[in-house]
């Protein structure tokens, strides 16, 4: 079933406000075979914002999502915010949005990203240590691919488990830019992280351009 | 060995239970234990424990409390959060542990506990009966010193004021803080006519420079409501400076003027958004017209003054809800919303923002529910950013000791379905109740059924 008999042919869409959700042959994302990864660019100014009250905050997003048209099953991503006050701040004209087709999983976030997410702070906050969820949360720093970095030291065994999420402020304001591995919401769940080795040292790149989070564990002395 | 943990937690559960039922206190104990099952292999199954949370609580003669216990990822249970409370003749003292509970009840609720946040510390509350009400916190706020004292005057012939002091020290070593000074009142003297208001004001400043000067630092509330016969009204004004310091309080805070007036069963409300200044800029009024069960909603947009009138920008909605008295069906409601006029009318797909959303509740066999459908781009601004519909349907029905409710939710995208769907099943005991449940029941959080089982049981004592 079909709502209105809307149907795409095969291919990567991006919906937004300007198409109001319904994209057409013209938001199509094409390959970047340097990157790897589908993208468009888009005009700032052609976003419009909703206001969400967060318990008497306001805050302004745009959203957008990723339709993956295939004929052995289509894939959406999750919708995605894109932060007012980011756009604002740094004056920007344009923004891309990217989308890995391998990793991209359906009613997910995961592979899909914009370099909007590249010019605020993200942190790294779990339950590794004392108040590593708000206070001594881990404030990600960025490598020369772009790609956010945030190291913990603790001495962990095979089998400990982290519970965390990547939050968008020290005080986790904006809610709905709170981003749990999957999707950006402000109430989803926790995500778990699971040690495969004893070690002393992990490292957590998150990259936002995708929303794509992976660890890398290692033994420093 | 970790199966042994989950025992542990049970039979601190079971121990705390006993001892606070054998002592002559009051209270109750919720346990909850969740199992997700897991999407990779490699997961071990204690691990998808992910929550096991106790809330406990109690009161006695002069005394009641509650906290939380949490696992956490070592294993180990802690006290995420506590609240005890001694009560002394006129006097109340609280404890808090990691709570947000630093708020006023001035007009303006001009301290948030949302933006104050978790605290540590004590609260003194004291009712001195002809003497007024007195809230006193002492709490360390983010490693600082944060005191907030909230003295409401005794009532006298129908004059109510309140005066507030807060001081929130930000650096020790330069001995930086925020201050905010309050005062409001409300004469409710003569029904026909009864002026309110209120005027904070802010500084951000140490204790080497400090100064008092109230330039651009402060905040003015007021206005009068009464009532005549069926005629009532209600009209206020907020103003800001550009320098006050808005951190502690709610966001919804803003510049507006305001006018109600309701006669018999109709009301109309008038709330103009706007920055006073030398322009003022004028941003967008908010009418809403309510007759019986039926309410009308215009939002003109202004994009600075009214001359400047944007109605791309204007929004519309209007509400129908009524009681129905025929078999099946006992309620119903029904709203549409658009905002702007569309070029083309045929072309729905393209529609600026619109909703189509009914809803209605039921009542067959002993069974009770509620359903609800919504057609429209976005389907809502919360969970489902986009051009859809959404079909909800949830059924509930008690059987002497049990209880249980399902409840389906399904939406069509574009080219996306999403679909999900929880049920539980609860049983009453003489002191308590236990639920199982299957299913994730926050369907605006989670629009795809979650793989989980959890288990939650209430002891009263």
């Amino acid at each position: 079933m079909n709502i209105l008999d809307i149907t795409l042919d095969p291919g990567i869409y991006l919906g937004y406000s300007k198409n109001k959700n319904v994209p057409d042959l013209e938001d199509q994302l094409t390959y970047d075979e340097s990157l790897g990864l589908y993208k468009i660019t888009i005009n700032a100014s052609d976003l419009t914002y909703s206001e969400i009250d967060e318990e008497g905050v306001k805050y302004y997003f745009s959203y957008y999502k990723i339709f993956h048209v295939k004929d052995d099953g289509n894939v959406v991503s999750s919708s995605i915010p894109i932060w007012k006050d980011i756009v604002e701040a740094n004056n920007i004209q344009t923004i891309t949005i990217y989308a890995d087709t391998n990793k991209m999983k359906d009613g997910k976030a995961i592979g899909v990203g914009d370099d909007t997410k590249l010019l605020q702070d993200w942190y790294f906050a779990g339950d590794w240590g004392d108040k590593t969820w708000d206070d001594n949360a881990v404030k990600f720093q960025p490598n020369e691919d772009d790609v956010l970095v945030a190291k913990i030291q603790k001495n962990f065994s095979v089998g400990d488990t982290i519970l965390y999420k990547i939050k968008p402020t020290g005080n986790w304001r904006p809610w709905s830019m709170i981003f749990n591995a999957e999707i950006y919401s402000r109430e989803a769940s926790n995500a778990v992280y699971t040690l495969k080795s004893d070690t002393n040292e992990l490292t957590v790149y998150f990259d936002p351009k995708i929303s794509y989070v992976w660890f890398v564990e290692s033994e420093v002395n | 060995m970790k199966a042994k943990k989950l025992l542990l937690i049970s039979l601190i559960v079971f121990s705390v239970t006993l001892f606070f039922g054998s002592v002559d206190l009051g209270g109750s104990v919720e346990f909850n234990l969740n199992y997700k099952f897991p999407e990779e292999e490699d997961s071990n199954f204690y691990n998808n424990f992910n929550k096991a949370d106790l809330y406990f609580k109690f009161f006695g003669e002069g005394l009641r409390g509650e906290f939380n216990l949490n696992k956490a990822s070592d294993d180990k249970l802690w006290v995420s959060s506590s609240e005890f409370t001694f009560n002394l003749n006129n006097v109340d003292l609280t404890t808090y542990w990691n709570r947000k509970s630093v708020s006023t009840d001035d007009w303006l609720k001009i301290v948030n506990n949302e933006k104050v946040g978790a605290v540590n510390g004590v609260k003194v509350y004291s009712n001195l009966d002809n003497f007024g009400k007195l809230n006193f916190y002492a709490v360390d706020r983010n490693g600082y010193l944060f005191n907030l004292l909230h003295y409401r005057f005794a009532d006298l012939a129908g004059i109510n004021a309140s005066v507030l002091y807060l001081k929130d020290y930000k650096d020790m070593n330069t001995r930086s803080y925020n201050e905010l000074m309050g005062f409001d009142f409300d004469i409710g003297t003569f029904d026909a006519f009864k002026p309110y208001g209120e005027v904070v004001v802010s500084f951000q400043q140490d204790i080497y420079t400090a100064s008092y000067d109230v330039t651009d630092n402060y905040l003015l509330f007021g206005g009068v409501r009464g009532k005549v016969g069926d005629f009532s009204y209600n009209f206020n004004t907020t103003y800001i400076a550009d320098d006050f310091n808005k951190d502690y309080s709610p966001d919804s805070l803003e510049e507006n003027i305001f006018l109600e007036t309701a006669y018999k069963n109709v009301r109309l409300t008038n709330k103009l958004e706007l920055d006073f200044g030398e322009d003022n800029y004028i941003d967008r009024l908010r009418t809403n017209l309510y007759i019986n069960n039926f309410e009308l909603y215009v939002s003109p947009d202004f994009d600075g003054s009214f001359s400047d009138f944007n109605l791309d920008g204007s929004e519309m909605s209007v509400t129908y809800s009524h009681d129905l008295s025929i078999p099946f069906f006992t309620w119903y409601k029904i709203s549409l919303y658009k905002q702007g006029p569309e070029d083309d009318w045929t072309d729905i797909r393209h529609y600026k923002p619109f909703r189509i959303y009914l809803e209605g509740n039921y009542k067959a066999l002993g069974f009770s529910g509620n359903m609800k459908y919504i057609f429209g781009n976005p389907v809502s601004d919360e969970f489902f950013q986009a051009f859809g519909e959404l079909y909800y349907i949830d059924i509930s029905r008690n059987f002497n000791q049990f209880s249980v409710m399902g409840k389906l939710q399904y939406i069509q995208g574009i080219v996306e379905k999403r679909f999900t769907a929880y049920a539980e099943v609860g049983y009453n005991l003489p002191n308590g109740n236990i639920k199982f449940y299957v299913g994730d029941g926050d369907f605006e959080n989670t629009l795809q059924f979650e793989r989980q089982i959890g288990v939650t049981t209430t002891f009263y004592f």
